[in-house]
């Protein structure tokens, strides 16, 4: 099994420069060809800017978009240099990584063979507008009444 | 392929919390305050009455289900009385 790029099909990037936005989007997609390898796909559509003249809208739409494929291509040069490593050592700031290749792993075994845990749903959700101390508190003194009613269930 | 288990899940376990409206039982774990990962199988997906209500408003076969807020409740409420730890709980007193 190969490693396991970075399941991101989609990516929405809006630059941001000082005479108004610039809209973009990356797609990718890859699918494994051997037990060690896979193809890679991807295509760049960038949103021409309404403000400028139709021939320079073109062209910096062409030149953003170079620049996210620049970019991109960097993404995939570290992939390639990278080796993989089947028992890695995580802290949570690492996120989800053996899921993902739990679920990546149907795509490298035959239909038959694929198990629920492969396809079950995974949420890795992080809301960072959650309120926090507050919100527990909060919650916290709504619990307490209904503890004292019913007993701790 | 065998994979060692996640270590993390040795300090702090995806454990079990049933849904208050449903009755979905999930696997859920926070690594924080504002992380959140929940685990379903296909029994509880079958059981969640919002996964229902976004298969019928999908169009075309698009899946719409992005989360459960009811679950979401359930779970919060889990953590609140103790029962889901949160590993690096910015939060607690």
């Amino acid at each position: 099994m190969c490693y396991t790029p970075e399941v991101r099909p989609l990516r929405y990037l809006t630059y941001h420069y000082d005479d108004g936005d610039q809209k973009t989007i990356l797609i990718n997609c890859h699918h494994p060809i051997d037990a060690s390898s896979f193809v890679l796909q991807y295509g760049i559509i960038v949103e021409k800017s309404a403000e400028l003249p139709p021939e320079a809208a073109i062209s910096t739409a062409i030149a953003l978009g170079d620049f996210v494929k620049m970019g991109f291509e960097q993404d995939v040069a570290i992939w390639k240099a990278k080796a993989r490593m089947d028992n890695p050592l995580l802290c949570e700031e690492d996120g989800p990584v053996y899921q993902l290749r739990r679920w990546y792993e149907q795509f490298y075994v035959d239909v038959e063979d694929v198990t629920p845990n492969m396809v079950d749903r995974f949420e890795y959700e992080v809301d960072t507008t959650c309120p926090g101390r507050a919100w527990r508190e909060e919650i916290e003194q709504n619990l307490a009444p209904r503890a004292a009613s019913v007993g701790d269930l | 392929m065998g994979y060692r288990p996640d270590n993390r899940l040795a300090d702090a376990p995806i454990v079990p919390v049933a849904c208050a409206r449903c009755g979905a039982r999930v696997l859920a774990r926070k690594s924080s305050w504002a992380q959140t990962s929940v685990q379903w199988d296909a029994a509880a997906l079958s059981l969640c009455r919002q996964k229902r209500e976004a298969q019928t408003r999908s169009i075309a076969g698009e899946e719409t289900f992005v989360g459960c807020t009811d679950l979401r409740d359930s779970i919060l409420e889990a953590v609140a009385r103790g029962r889901v730890p949160v590993v690096n709980d910015e939060t607690a007193s």
